[in-house]
């Protein structure tokens, strides 16, 4: 048999592989059922159980701190002297929207850049926390991408298309893993913005809405607002109780006269479920359990940082207790959003590092001490990078060509930087990442062949990484 | 082991002829080879190499070796310095050799780079400039830098351009043979299209005899036959018929979305007999049926299907998403229609041609044009990125939803290569785009790079679209000052005074715009209709040769020649004379189908938006013929057809009693010989919870679903609004939750059945969230209020939400419930509030109310 494709993921997927589930607790296969067997009724599955990726994986799990608006890389880990001594000359470039050339004044970096750690990073001052990880980042500094605006640059780093309706990458990752813990889904988005593609960020598109992120919380509105939906904290009071009592009794009877009872047994069970969920999972997002130390470790309490502070706290919790893919975002509901410096960029970008700086290191610090890190894989980025020319005097504009993001544990190298932009920052020239390609990397960190992670849809099967992508080895440790 | 055809492509993503490396010993030794011969950094090797070579080298290009000046000429240099090159840039993804090669071009032989790849010949000998590999390799146009990752050092480039410069002398004459050679260069053969005519689904139509069936008693009507043949031949007898409540409940959501009120229960429990076979049964359920077909709640829960096929939203999603404040204007249409039981020929021509049509009164016109809608209305990014990809993706939105939805045919295979799985060649997808990009579905936004939906003028009130052009010539105006103003406010050297002239000239032009006068959201033929180029691999910025506008071909029969399109029109009339033409083999089987499993669980063919090689076969291949014959000679009347169904003995099934032969001979029920529970979905859960709590308003109906002033979907609060969910904005990105959490369709997509699912965060929902607790006490009160005996009200509510009495058993439970002292303090009425609210909150959250029997 020349072609291993035969065993392809995607004919194998909620079927065999569902039933090779050993992580974590396993949800009673009863509980729900398979709407999609071909047999009906009579298989039932629970389409989020735990599962094995196909191939051996570095990371367990993912938290995307998601920057939106486009940091900019020439201001924060991509030191480019040659910028800053040409500062205020003029240059020509290709307008990233126009695509016309035209004269352009540069910015040199109002901040100032140094060494960290032995692997000698260059970090700015924006981010003097994370800098003492330096030895911990893996930075890729040639990330490209498609789109130029925020809206199909935020749907392509998330989904790996602009404007088609795709799968999100954590619903990609969580179709391919289940998740580790019966009482939580297996994807989850904390604060997410409304806008700038909103829901189909975390949405699963044509893949079954099991696998689309819950949101907690959204933008703009306090991190203490971020709970799961319909899960009051405080247990379940004796009436409830009571009540629930009923309609188990009520359902039984119903259920007892049918001859074909799978399908009543899967509700009955799924309300058993959600008993248990109630009981258990709102804990998951008190803050308040954690000691003062790790929360003021966070920043919370702190004007500046407690927001995004309880977001990162919120992400580990859920990380922990085995949720697949977290995604925390420093966003909020505008079309312009947060890092988006067009003007004020030297005092913007200072803000928002100063609001998220401080929580970052927290969190990475946090997974390390918890042994959590060597399996939990830590992705930072924007959708995009920023021009080294000016904008509005002192901003800078979207750039497709050339961004940074870094990586932290889950099996990819540590204290190292891949791939380079051009003197000024403008364009990736050495070794550079499409998007495409840091999906590929993620799914194989996870043990997935990116090719091989299918779904049929509309008569064909569709991957994350449409039929493009290839995995930077280079960068995995 | 059966291994269908096309399992290899599953773990592809439209695959490249790719090849397996990995389980090739072969394979792995020439790779070895290849490395070992010609890496550049073991220059002994290398040596080796060229040594090898160098007989065939100087056989192949006996001429100079060197030139007077004594460089190295010819095919020493090539070997020397070019391949090296070749080697360890390019062949990883550019020769026999590679595990997927890339855009069709190979440059391990002289043939591979003559003829080229899909951008055409790489190299043109003696002419660096006009070689495409040049340009490349110097990163001269953005769509094309080689290699991707980075660019060559510039010694390779020059290198590389000095050998095409000298002629590109190349020993390599003929492309090295390798056991994927077929595949990889070649790729799959031609579709043949009149194979791919014997498929079933590309057959004609025809209507098959009725069959004979043992038991002539038990078929009420023709679908009847078709269900029992089939179950004599395995020697098997269909279920008992259903209750009287539960054919009542059933046949009210099924062909409304509500369930029956209390008073319907009960008269219908009073005149038919649990054997329907007696006349006064008959007659009751035949006036019950009519009853629910005249009904305008029957558009409203049919229309809502067709919505979900329509991917009918208020506002386009995708990164910036904006409201359509016209939309509702088309689901308005599309409930009439249902209600009107326009012949679905005439509601498909519509939908595709409709401003093409003639029409009689403005009144029909405004029919025409609204129906157009459902072009527009697809999920869309508005924010112009690349135009060139925006148009073409929104032809591709518009073919794939029409092949879909119509035809069951999933078509937007072909974007880039002919269908891996069904006979339609790229030249078709082409030959369809052209008919969409021949038409007008979004204008730019006056003096920006962004666009918008069309707006047609509303012929009820702009009979000529004068006030529409007049409105969008002083719209454009104005945009252009305000652009003007506001890129002279940030010159630095304006001139004030100027400066506030173009203020002055700009707030005028601002209020000489009129206001806007009703439009509706639809489609126009563009000013020049054209043939679309096909584009390579689909790539939007790589035109190829124009194809002619035209349809499906495996639709049409052999040797008939495909309908003509007029030069000066887009093609949709045509497009829409072919969907509905009576020789389409797929457009009546499809949408009976739809029908069918609408009320019977299931589709004759279960995949019901593909009737292609991939989808699933007719489980009744006659019966779906006979219904598709059947609804042409009865006027292509939906309400006929959902007649015919629901007054068949098919229909009124109860589920299998226990230890039935039906259980294990069709465990999944693919005979249909019994009911098959169905989960209800999201809008009958909100909408009979609403019902049963007395808030449901049935009279706010048409009309638009948000205030006009609404800037911003996220800023819609669905709170407290009674009407029903139909009526409700399907915004995009902001569903109500209870939408969300019940699987509503996915109006980004193409729905024609619902996954419905069971999950913990629905019955969390129904135990937590307010809306149905409030709906609860809402409905408590209401029962408290009613001079009736606990017994009564426990059975009143049974009736209201689940549409039948109680058992003996529950109706025991519930009083003992109501009776239990409670220890909040003694007294009152807020406290049997409670306890009612708690029974009802549960008959909300019990099986009987979420699963239709």
């Amino acid at each position: 048999m020349l072609r291993r494709a035969a065993l392809g993921f995607g004919s194998l997927a909620l079927t065999d592989l569902l039933a090779r589930s050993s992580l974590g607790k396993t949800i009673p296969s009863s509980a729900f059922p398979n709407r999609k067997s071909k047999i009906g009724n009579r298989t039932s599955c629970n389409p989020l159980a735990p599962k094995l990726p196909p191939l051996p994986a570095r990371a367990k799990r993912v938290i995307f701190l998601f920057m939106n608006g486009g940091p900019s890389q020439v201001d924060t880990f991509d030191y480019k002297p040659e910028l800053n001594r040409r500062h205020g000359q003029t240059a020509e470039f290709k307008n990233t929207r126009t695509r016309v050339v035209e004269a352009r004044t540069l910015m040199g970096s109002p901040f100032d850049f140094s060494q960290h750690g032995q692997s000698g990073a260059w970090v700015s001052e924006l981010f003097p926390h994370v800098a003492r990880h330096a030895d911990d980042l893996c930075f890729i500094k040639s990330v490209q991408t498609d789109a130029v605006a925020h809206g199909p640059a935020t749907l392509f780093f998330h989904t790996g298309a602009t404007t088609l309706v795709r799968p999100s990458m954590g619903a990609w990752i969580t179709y391919g893993l289940g998740s580790e813990n019966e009482n939580l889904p297996g994807f989850v988005s904390i604060c997410p913005s409304a806008l700038i593609g909103g829901v189909r960020n975390y949405g699963s598109a044509f893949l079954p809405g099991v696998y689309a992120g819950t949101a907690l919380g959204k933008a703009e509105r306090p991190a203490t607002e971020a709970k799961f939906r319909n899960l009051p904290s405080g247990g379940i009071p004796d009436a409830q109780r009571a009540q629930f009592d009923l309609l188990r009794r009520l359902n039984r009877t119903q259920a007892h006269r049918e001859a074909e009872p799978e399908v009543l047994e899967s509700a009955i069970n799924s309300f058993e479920m959600a008993f248990g969920m109630q009981q258990h999972a709102p804990d998951i997002a008190d803050l308040s359990r954690e000691p003062e130390g790790t929360r003021a470790m966070y920043g919370i309490g702190k004007k500046a940082t407690d927001d995004f502070g309880r977001q990162c706290l919120l992400a580990r919790r859920l990380s922990e207790s085995g949720v697949r893919f977290v995604q925390v975002n420093f966003t909020d509901n505008t079309t312009t959003p947060k890092w988006d410096q067009h003007r004020d960029l030297e005092k913007d970008h200072r803000a928002h590092a100063r609001a998220v700086d401080r929580p970052i290191a927290a969190l990475l610090a946090d997974l390390k001490q918890r042994g959590l890190l060597d399996e939990t894989l830590v992705l930072w980025a924007g959708e995009f990078g920023r021009t080294p020319y000016s904008e509005n005097n002192n901003g800078r504009d979207h750039n497709p060509h050339t961004a940074t993001l870094w990586m932290a544990g889950g099996g990819v190298k540590r204290g190292f930087s891949y791939g380079a932009s051009d003197a000024l920052g403008f364009k990736a020239v050495e070794n550079k990442v499409h998007v495409h390609d840091l999906h590929a990397t993620l799914l194989h960190l996870l043990g997935f062949d990116h090719e091989e992670l299918t779904y049929k849809y509309s008569g064909r099967p569709f991957r994350l990484t449409d039929v493009y992508g290839s995995v930077i080895h280079d960068i995995v440790a | 082991m059966p291994i269908p055809v096309y399992s290899w492509f599953l773990s592809h993503s439209c695959p490249d002829p790719a090849i397996d490396t990995a389980s090739d010993p072969s394979y792995a030794v020439a790779l070895e080879m290849k490395v070992t011969r010609y890496c550049p950094r073991t220059p002994g090797l290398a040596l080796l190499g060229a040594l090898l070579f160098a007989p065939l080298a100087r056989a192949a290009d006996p001429l100079a070796l060197r030139n007077p000046q004594g460089e190295e000429r010819g095919t020493d240099f090539f070997e020397r310095q070019v391949r090296p090159l070749l080697v360890e840039y390019c062949y990883e993804c550019h020769s026999h050799e590679a595990e997927k090669l890339r855009g069709n071009l190979h440059l391990d032989s002289r043939p591979g780079w003559q003829e080229g790849g899909d951008s055409g010949p790489a190299i043109i000998p003696g002419d660096p400039e006009g070689s495409l590999l040049v340009h490349a390799i110097r990163y001269d146009d953005e769509d094309l830098e080689m290699p991707p990752k980075q660019k060559l050092p510039q010694s390779a480039i020059d290198v590389l351009a000095k050998w095409i410069a000298i002629g590109a002398p190349d020993p390599r004459t003929t492309a090295p043979s390798s056991p994927f050679e077929a595949s990889a260069k070649k790729g799959p053969p031609p579709i043949d299209l009149d194979e791919g005519r014997q498929f079933w689904s590309f057959q004609p139509v025809r209507k098959p005899a009725l069959p004979k069936v043992r038991d002539a008693d038990w078929p009420h009507n023709p679908i009847d036959r078709f269900i029992l043949a089939k179950l004599e031949e395995k020697n098997l007898a269909p279920a008992p018929d259903a209750d009287p409540h539960t054919l009542l409940r059933r046949l009210h959501i099924d062909l409304t979305g509500l369930p029956p009120i209390p008073a319907e229960v009960e008269d219908f429990a009073g005149v038919a007999d649990p054997v329907f076979h007696l006349p006064s049964s008959i007659s009751a359920l035949e006036k019950v049926i009519d009853d629910l077909l005249q009904s305008s709640h029957f558009g409203e829960r049919w229309g809502r299907h067709w919505l979900d096929l329509a991917r009918y939203a208020d506002s386009s999603g995708g990164g910036a998403s904006k409201i359509f404040p016209d939309a509702w204007k088309y689901r308005d249409f599309v409930v009439r229609s249902y209600n009107d039981d326009l012949p679905f020929d005439r509601f498909v021509s519509r939908q595709l041609a409709g401003d093409l049509l003639t029409s009689v009164t403005p009144e029909e016109r405004h029919e025409n044009l609204v129906a157009t809608g459902f072009l527009v209305l697809g999920p869309r990014n508005y924010i112009n990125d690349d135009e060139a990809a925006f148009r073409m993706d929104g032809a591709d939105e518009q073919l794939d939803s029409v092949s879909r939805v119509f035809l069951g045919m999933t078509v937007g295979c072909a974007r880039c290569h002919d269908h891996k799985f069904d006979p339609v060649p790229m030249t078709d997808y082409y030959a369809l785009a052209g008919i969409f990009t021949s038409t007008e579905t979004y204008d730019p936004i006056p003096a920006t790079t962004n666009f918008e939906w069309n707006d047609v003028a509303d012929p009820r009130v702009d009979a000529d679209g004068a006030r529409l052009r007049e409105y969008e010539s002083a719209y454009a105006r104005y945009r252009a000052l305000a652009k003007q103003y506001s890129k002279a406010r940030s010159d630095p050297g304006i001139d004030p005074a100027a400066l506030k002239a173009l203020d002055a000239e700009r707030l005028e032009a601002q209020r000489a715009v009129p206001k806007k006068p009703p439009v509706l959201m639809g489609v126009v033929d563009a000013a020049a209709p054209a043939d679309e180029k096909r584009r390579v691999r689909g790539n939007p910025h790589q035109p190829a040769e124009a194809i002619p506008r035209g349809f499906l071909r495996v639709t049409l029969r052999e040797g008939t020649p495909p309908p003509a399109i007029a030069k000066h029109e887009s093609g949709r009339r045509e497009l829409a004379a072919w969907i509905t033409s009576p020789d389409n083999p797929l457009t009546t089987r499809v949408y009976v189908n739809r029908v069918w499993a609408h009320l019977m669980g299931r589709g004759l063919v279960a995949t019901l938006d593909n009737f292609g090689t991939t989808g699933e076969a007719p489980s009744h291949p006659d019966l779906l013929d006979w219904l598709a014959s059947w609804f042409r000679e009865n006027g292509q009347s939906t309400k006929k057809l959902v007649a015919l169904i629901v007054t068949s003995h098919s229909y009124r099934l109860d589920a299998a009693p226990k230890n039935s032969a039906l259980l294990r001979a069709d465990p999944a029920n693919n005979l249909f010989d019994r009911r098959t529970r169905r989960s209800l979905d999201a809008e009958t859960i909100r909408d009979s919870i609403l019902q049963v709590s007395g808030a449901l308003d049935l009279e706010s109906r048409s009309g638009k679903p948000f205030p006009a002033s609404l800037k911003n979907e996220f800023d819609y609060v669905f709170d407290d609004d009674h009407r029903r969910s139909l009526y409700l904005p399907r915004f995009r990105n902001n569903l109500p939750e209870l939408f969300e959490t019940f699987d509503v369709a996915n109006p980004a997509t193409v729905v024609g059945r619902r996954d419905l699912t069971i999950l913990s965060p629905q019955a969390l929902y129904l135990m937590n969230n307010e809306f149905v607790r409030r709906e609860s006490e809402r409905a408590a009160r209401a029962l408290l209020a009613l001079d009736l005996t606990v017994e009564e009200k426990i059975h009143r509510a049974y009736l209201a939400t689940l549409g039948r009495a109680p058992t003996a058993e529950e109706a025991q439970l519930v009083a003992d419930f109501l009776d239990k002292p409670h220890g909040r303090g003694e007294n009152d009425y807020k406290h049997a509030l409670e306890r009612w609210t708690d029974f009802q909150h549960n008959l909300f959250a019990c099986v009987d109310f979420r699963f239709l029997r």
